[in-house]
């Protein structure tokens, strides 16, 4: 595909931007640990510190060291992979967020797919006809969707589909690589649970934007030369909500990582959540560190592959600053 | 001569554009004296700068090179740009309703100033903000109201009358009245006159209207492409303009001539302004004269006094005077073959 | 000064009973203002209408299903449901409101001053809200709970941090836009300061969207405390709130389920009408939005 210059610079400049948000991100991460009232080495030796202990963490973490370069020397190891050790396992994070990164990636795909397999159609069909009875459902779905507590109806679901009907496991989970089908069926549960909110997004925005589209003086003027509402709302419809879909779907992917603590915590999934929970109940701060660093940069990521995404569709849009 | 209430000498004014690549000169090399209860009119297209001239003499934005002078004190420079509102002068702008918070109520908006200088306390404020409605003639049981409740004309007495609270010695209306249907227009004008009778005002009135500025001012001055090139009595303007622009602005608005004049040679002015950016060279002007010779694109004409205080831009600028007609029919080149 | 005329004044609007005409007659608008209204009551006085001590256990009625006296139940300890509901209320609502009450105050001004300065200053702080934003919510919260201990408190600081830079960007984007505005060149004509535009003219043109947003954030931030609660690093023990309530009832689906009900239908009907006071609002200082 041939970029155009606006595209092209729009992309520039994008790529620009990520090099200092990526520096941000992981400044704001590293400085979390020195948020803590007192000593980090005293933090990290855990509960009942003996001095040899503690003078050990100094050194190895270099904390006598000034801010600065520890922060300099961390991210340039970071940059590297390396994201230093577990405090209580000693394994090094990396290797454990990559061992559990499948998990929570496959929970949030499943969601997304289910979010928009329900909230696409939900909001095109709202959005043909506004006021219908469909519409009226759509509306309700989606005022549903971002109200309820997402763990509350992972929590419903198991009651229902585990317990009373043993159709789904209530917890735990099946790597993909090994056994596709049954990872698809240990999941769903909770896919459903995290694809709600995506449901009602998906489907209020989506039905906002094909109604402006379809309302726009251009499509009236189709419609008024006798082009079929079904050919309308797909070939011109559909294709002027590009952005809108980008928009919607990053939001939603952005919204379900964090959402994901949460539900594998109920469902027991091994993800990237439920090990940042269990790291920081036992104050096993490197890690936490490095799961917070990892999930930030994933979504910075994903956020600039968005923008370079609405450059190809729509040279026009410029970045706002 | 004594000095003048307010001088401009020189004054560069550069914006930087086009992502800082380009320096725009909006203003480049004006200079004016205005004197005490006189009114100064500034005319010119859209884009010539009038406004930038408006904004640099309230301190609004920096000026880049010259200097401004209030009673022979010197207050701006390009190193220490005035402190607005400070020096007695006042601005009204173009847009009535944009130069009034939509939030504030008028009473709240008119206050504003006396509330910034430190003039008087709550109550006494508030009395002479409603004393001054009353001398623009509005009502103060509009007091309480919003700005979208009032009427464009309302509005603009109303900015008035907040300018003058301040009781400036110069009031600079930039196409205070553009904005207004024309018996409106009438109306304003004909209070600015008032007001210069009651607190002896200096104005600056700019506008692209020549009818408002020979109607309210005492001297003209003729702008373009950032320069001024002509400036003079207002009647000496009318007759006896020594520049084609000017004669070419006057004959695409007759009825604000001297009837006798009417009839004169009607130049319509082709193309459009050029690019303050890449203006063009010598004399500004030659890409739209109908009169331009290869001179013209060489030499920037001087700045000349062609009869006691009345100025002109032009090589050509006695001949001008003398009725030279503009339409090229006594020469056959014209714009096309300048290039 | 013969030559004034007084113009006519233009018509006048009486826009506030029409304003409130129109949300008089919508269902959405009144049930959620409604509920709130009870809702909040009920938080405050619960001290005083609980019709049992919501923390001491009553090992005598253990998980009893809902029964005169025990309208809803009880829960592990044997405490009523309808107590420990009330006096959940509080905390849940609290830290909604608190945070979103630390994000405005927090984001706010960050917005007006990149907006309004404008260049490197802008430039920085942009980075970092883009930066900022790139955390998801409940993922940082339980990382600064871990570190800084769980409690109430720092689950509310560290939601209210986070949603921040939501609201710095909304009174940038409009900052941009009103700072242009005639009026606010009007102001400095008259000598006004900096700090002086930015609170007359600036902030009062700038905060509708924010307020807005506010309004539709409280849902978020409800979910938000109760999902930190839930996992155990919101409100401590003995205090309560909704989302730890429900934890509780997670820990005993099996034995009985109906316990995840009243916590969970209480966070969804509050959410939902946090979420009609947000569309209320929009609609309220919309000017663009018809009000017939
Ligand atoms: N803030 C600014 N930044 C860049 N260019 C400007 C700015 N203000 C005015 N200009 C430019 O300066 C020139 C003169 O503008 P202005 O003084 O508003 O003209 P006028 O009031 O005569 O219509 C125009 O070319 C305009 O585009
Ligand atoms: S100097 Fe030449 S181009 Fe300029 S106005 Fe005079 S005749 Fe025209
Ligand atoms: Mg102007």
């Amino acid at each position: 595909m041939v970029l155009t210059r606006a595209s092209q610079r729009m992309i520039g400049r994008r790529l620009l931007q990520f090099i200092p948000v990526v520096f941000a991100v992981a400044f704001i991460t590293f400085m979390l640990l020195n948020l803590a009232p007192g000593d980090p080495a005293e933090l990290l030796a855990g509960e009942f510190p003996t001095e040899e202990r503690i003078q050990e963490i100094r050194e190895y973490y270099g904390f006598d060291r000034p801010v600065i370069v520890q922060f300099v020397d961390w991210f340039s190891s970071a940059m590297t992979g390396d994201l230093s050790n577990s405090l209580l396992s000693r394994e090094p994070v990396f290797d454990i967020i990559a061992s559990r990164f499948p998990y929570t990636l496959m929970m949030v795909t499943y969601a997304m797919i289910i979010a928009i397999a329900i909230g696409a159609p939900l909001g095109i069909a709202a959005a043909a006809r506004p006021g219908s009875w469909v519409d009226s459902i759509a509306t309700g779905i989606s005022s549903f969707g971002v109200a309820v507590p997402y763990f509350w109806v992972g929590m419903v679901l198991v009651a229902v589909f585990a317990l009373k009907y043993p159709i789904f496991p209530a917890t735990g989970s099946v790597p993909f690589s090994e056994d596709p089908i049954g990872a698809i069926h240990a999941a769903t549960l909770p896919a459903i649970a995290l694809s709600m909110s995506g449901i009602a997004e998906i489907t209020r925005q989506l039905r906002a934007a094909m109604i402006e589209v379809l309302s726009s003086p251009y499509v009236r003027t189709l419609r008024a030369k006798g082009l079929s509402r079904q050919a309308v709302l797909f070939r011109h419809g559909l294709r002027n909500v590009g952005i809108t879909v980008i928009t919607v779907i990053t939001l939603v992917f952005n919204r379900k990582i964090g959402a994901t603590v949460v539900l594998e915590t109920v469902f027991a999934v091994p993800g990237v959540g439920s090990t940042l929970v269990h790291s920081a109940v036992n104050k096993d701060y490197v890690v936490v560190q490095g799961v917070i660093l990892v999930i930030a940069l994933v979504v910075v990521t994903v956020n600039l592959l968005a923008d370079v995404l609405y450059a190809i569709i729509d040279p026009r849009v410029e970045a706002e600053a | 001569m004594s000095t003048p209430l307010l001088s401009v000498k020189d004054m560069r004014i550069t914006f930087h554009v086009n992502g800082g690549r380009d320096q725009l000169h909006a203003v480049d090399g004006v200079s004016f004296d205005l004197a005490s209860g006189e009114s100064l009119g500034i005319i010119g297209e859209s884009g010539s700068g009038k406004s930038t001239i408006a904004r640099a003499v309230l301190s609004l934005l920096r000026i880049t090179r010259g200097e401004i002078t209030m009673e022979g004190k010197t207050i701006v420079t390009p190193q220490s740009p005035g402190k607005p509102g400070n020096y007695g002068v006042q601005i009204i702008f173009q847009d009535p309703h944009a130069a009034l918070n939509p939030r504030s109520k008028i009473i709240r908006s008119l206050v504003e100033p006396l509330e910034i200088q430190g003039k008087g306390n709550a109550s006494s404020r508030r009395d002479m903000a409603l004393e001054m409605l009353a001398k623009v003639g509005i009502n103060r049981a509009l007091a309480d109201r919003y700005p979208h409740e009032l009427s464009g004309g309302q509005k603009q007495r109303i900015n008035i009358a907040r300018a003058l609270l301040l009781r400036p010695k110069i009031l600079v209306a930039d196409e205070a009245t553009a904005a207004l249907d024309v018996s409106i227009q009438a109306d304003i004008l004909n209070l600015y006159k008032d007001l210069q009778d009651e607190f002896g005002l200096s104005f600056i009135v700019i506008t692209h209207d020549l009818a408002v500025a020979s109607y309210v001012s005492d001297r003209i001055a003729v702008m373009y492409l950032g320069r001024f090139v002509e400036l003079g009595p207002s009647a000496t303007l009318a007759t006896k303009s020594a520049h084609p622009y000017t004669r070419a602005l006057m004959s695409a608005e007759p009825e604000a001539l001297p009837r006798r004049l009417q009839k004169q040679d009607r130049l319509v002015l082709r193309g459009e302004i050029p690019s303050p950016v890449t203006p063009p060279s010598g004399c500004r002007f030659r890409t739209r004269c109908p009169i331009a010779t290869d001179l013209c694109a060489a030499e920037a004409p001087p700045w000349r006094e062609m009869s006691p205080g009345h100025y002109s831009a032009c090589h050509f600028a006695e001949e001008v005077m003398a009725g030279k007609p503009l339409d090229g029919s006594d020469k056959p080149q014209n714009l096309e073959s300048v290039k | 000064m013969s030559v004034l005329t007084n113009e006519p004044p233009a018509v006048k609007k009486d826009r506030v009973p029409t304003k409130f005409g129109w949300l008089i007659r919508q269902p959405k608008a009144v049930l959620s203002v409604t509920f709130l209204t009870v809702l909040i009551v009920i938080a405050i006085l619960a001290p005083w209408i609980m019709p049992y001590d919501p923390i001491a256990p009553n090992f005598g009625a253990l998980l009893q299903p809902p029964m005169p006296g025990h309208w809803l139940g009880t829960d592990d300890l044997g405490r009523d449901v309808v107590s420990r509901l009330m006096a959940g209320a509080g905390p849940s609502l609290l830290s909604a409101f608190a945070s979103v009450g630390l994000a405005v105050v927090l984001g706010v001004p960050f917005g007006l001053l990149a907006g309004f300065m404008g260049g490197w200053t802008d430039t920085i702080i942009s980075r970092v809200l883009d930066a900022m934003l790139s955390f998801p919510t409940i993922l940082f919260a339980v990382g600064i709970a871990g570190i800084l201990g769980p409690s109430m408190t720092t689950g509310l600081v560290a939601l209210g941090v986070l949603f921040a830079p939501q609201f710095a960007r909304l009174v940038r984007a409009r900052t941009l836009v009103v700072r242009r505005e005639l009026f606010v060149d009007a102001s400095r004509a008259f000598g006004a300061s900096n700090l002086r535009i930015i609170m007359r003219h600036i902030l009062p043109n700038a905060i509708q969207s924010a307020i807005v947003h506010a309004g539709l954030l409280l849902a978020i931030a409800l979910l938000a405390e109760s999902s930190l609660s839930f996992l155990g690093f919101g409100v401590q023990p003995p205090g309560t709130s909704w989302g730890a309530m429900l934890a509780r009832a997670y820990a005993y689906m099996e034995v009985n389920p109906f316990l995840m009900f009243p916590p969970g239908i209480a966070i969804l009907l509050t959410a939902l009408s946090f979420n009609g006071l947000g569309e209320t609002l929009r609609v309220l200082l919309d000017p663009q939005s018809p009000k017939a």
